[in-house]
């Protein structure tokens, strides 16, 4: 099972989009994955189908004891992946969280439970540095940035590896950027083809090779509960999420369990 | 040349996308903003259709609306507002003028290569939180106002991107504005100078920064909303390639 954050110091920049459709291209190529919202806005649970208001059992539960992630998880109906879902009650988790024993390694001790169900857990991280946030970088194997490429997206990035560095030195010794992901990308902006060579000049490898286009069928499936890679499968958007899960596991090394077992 | 109505009816749409408030009401044709702080144009109401009901039930629904929050009714003017008579009723019933602001309009404007930044300067970008406590710090505003400003920003649908330059020396910010984006505008808003560093032509540096941010977020064509007695800032936008778009005003009751 590898874990990955979905993380960006900026709102806005297709974060939730990201975790969501990354999660369904990965299930859509055979892999077995859970998508941790960690946000309190339960976007990424809405967007996987989930009414939020609708859950008995939340992460909340799972970070302060009241459940395991067995019981709390659900299917999301569309995008072949399971949710461990938010909402507004996670907020309250930010106090609730401080007094008790490894508070930044709870939902690291939980998923350890369900380990062998996954093979891929990707969690929604909001963009402020909280305890909410601490326990999605402690739980991760590695950080994947979805970043737009604009003007001065570099020098945006800094506050985001700076914390990286200090979860690394000081609470997990794993954690490291998997790799940055250009979205919302729109290659007719001179501009934008620019900042993008910056980016792989001063990233490299770091880069991932797939870019996510801006695509207006990506924007309008959340208000249908679904991913864009379930909803119109035919979109540019929707086809390069199915790229980028294909990177990703390429890269990682990874088959999907049921190539694995035959 | 004056610029075409569609095109300012659009510079119009994108400036209430980028001024939407976390919270607003929708009255008989009128959209009712409510977020008590410093900006108006978060707390007034656009008059935008004609409505049904008779001039005086639609004030008591939005004078209602913006109890509720505490803020006094205010209407922003444009040659927008619907019907064109509606100004006129007001000030008959004792709204005032206030506030003449200009909207400037920069259409298609090419991208340059950024000026160089001199080196007793930083040039910083800032999330939102960061840029309302330093635009607040630079305006010298309330608390309150400083979380308003940033709760705006985090609910905007326009992203907002905020740049601020600062004395390389000891990190104070002379100067901060930032762009919101909706392709293919970009709005300059909040474009602050602190009182000491005037005339180095550093609002000119920032904005053309600011421009290009906006541009590699697919608005190419700039607009801003400046006060219209404030010639430094019209001389120094003027420079830059803005022309003027259209002209709005303010109607509150004396005292508000």
């Amino acid at each position: 099972m590898r874990i990955f954050c979905i993380a960006n110091q900026k709102g806005g920049v297709g974060k939730t989009t990201t975790t969501v459709n990354l999660a369904a291209g990965l299930a859509q190529i055979g892999h077995r994955v859970l998508l941790v919202d960690l946000d309190p806005q339960g976007n990424a649970t809405m967007g996987s189908g989930i009414d939020k208001r609708a859950l008995e059992a939340t992460v909340y539960d799972v970070l302060l004891g009241g459940a395991g992630i067995a019981e709390a998880r659900q299917p999301s109906p569309h995008g072949g992946y399971h949710v461990l879902g938010a909402n507004r009650e996670l907020a309250g988790a930010e106090v609730e969280l401080v007094p008790l024993e490894q508070r930044e390694r709870r939902l690291k001790n939980a998923l350890a439970d369900v380990s062998a169900d996954y093979d891929f857990v990707l969690i929604d991280c909001p963009p402020s540095l909280s305890l909410l946030t601490l326990n999605g970088l402690c739980s991760a194997h590695g950080v994947i940035v979805p970043m737009q490429c604009e003007y001065f997206a570099l020098e945006g990035l800094s506050d985001l590896v700076n914390t990286i560095k200090q979860v690394h030195a000081n609470l997990n010794r794993e954690l490291e950027i998997i790799g940055l992901l250009r979205v919302m990308f729109d290659p007719r902006i001179t501009l934008q083809q620019q900042v993008s060579d910056q980016l792989k000049a001063h990233f490299g490898d770091k880069v991932f090779d797939t870019v996510i286009p801006r695509n207006v069928r990506l924007a309008e499936a959340p208000s249908y509960g679904q991913p864009g890679v379930t909803f119109d499968p035919a979109s540019r958007g929707a086809q390069a999420f199915v790229a980028f899960a294909r990177e990703m596991a390429a890269r990682l090394g990874s088959k999907p369990a049921a190539a694995a077992a035959a | 040349m004056a610029l075409p109505a569609t095109l300012l009816s659009r510079v119009e749409d994108a400036g209430l996308n980028a001024s939407a408030p976390p919270a607003q009401w929708w009255i008989d044709g009128w959209l009712v903003r409510v977020l008590p702080g410093k900006a108006r144009r978060a707390r007034c109401v656009n008059a935008l259709m004609a409505g049904v009901l008779p001039l005086d039930e639609r004030l008591a629904a939005a004078e209602a609306a913006c109890a509720r929050t505490g803020v006094p009714l205010i209407f922003r003017i444009t040659p927008f507002t619907q019907p064109a008579g509606l100004p006129a009723e007001l000030q008959a019933r004792g709204f005032e003028p206030v506030d003449p602001t200009l909207v400037l309009v920069a259409p298609e404007r090419p991208a340059t290569p950024p000026p160089a930044v001199p080196a007793h300067l930083r040039l910083e970008p800032l999330d939102g939180q960061a840029f309302a406590e330093a635009v607040g710090a630079l305006r010298g505003s309330p608390p309150e106002h400083r979380r308003s400003h940033a709760l705006r920003l985090a609910h905007s649908p326009a992203p907002y991107r905020g740049l601020a330059l600062r004395r390389a020396d000891d990190g104070a910010v002379l100067a901060c504005g930032q762009v919101a984006t909706e392709p293919p505008f970009a709005g300059l808003y909040d474009i602050v100078t602190h009182p000491e560093a005037r005339n180095q032509g550093l609002a000119r540096l920032l904005c053309e920064h600011l421009l290009l941010l906006g541009a590699s977020l697919g608005g190419s064509t700039a607009y801003l909303q400046v006060d219209a007695a404030n010639a430094p800032a019209l001389a120094v936008y003027r420079r830059l390639g803005f022309v003027d778009g259209y002209g709005y005003q303010y109607l509150e009751r004396p005292g508000a």
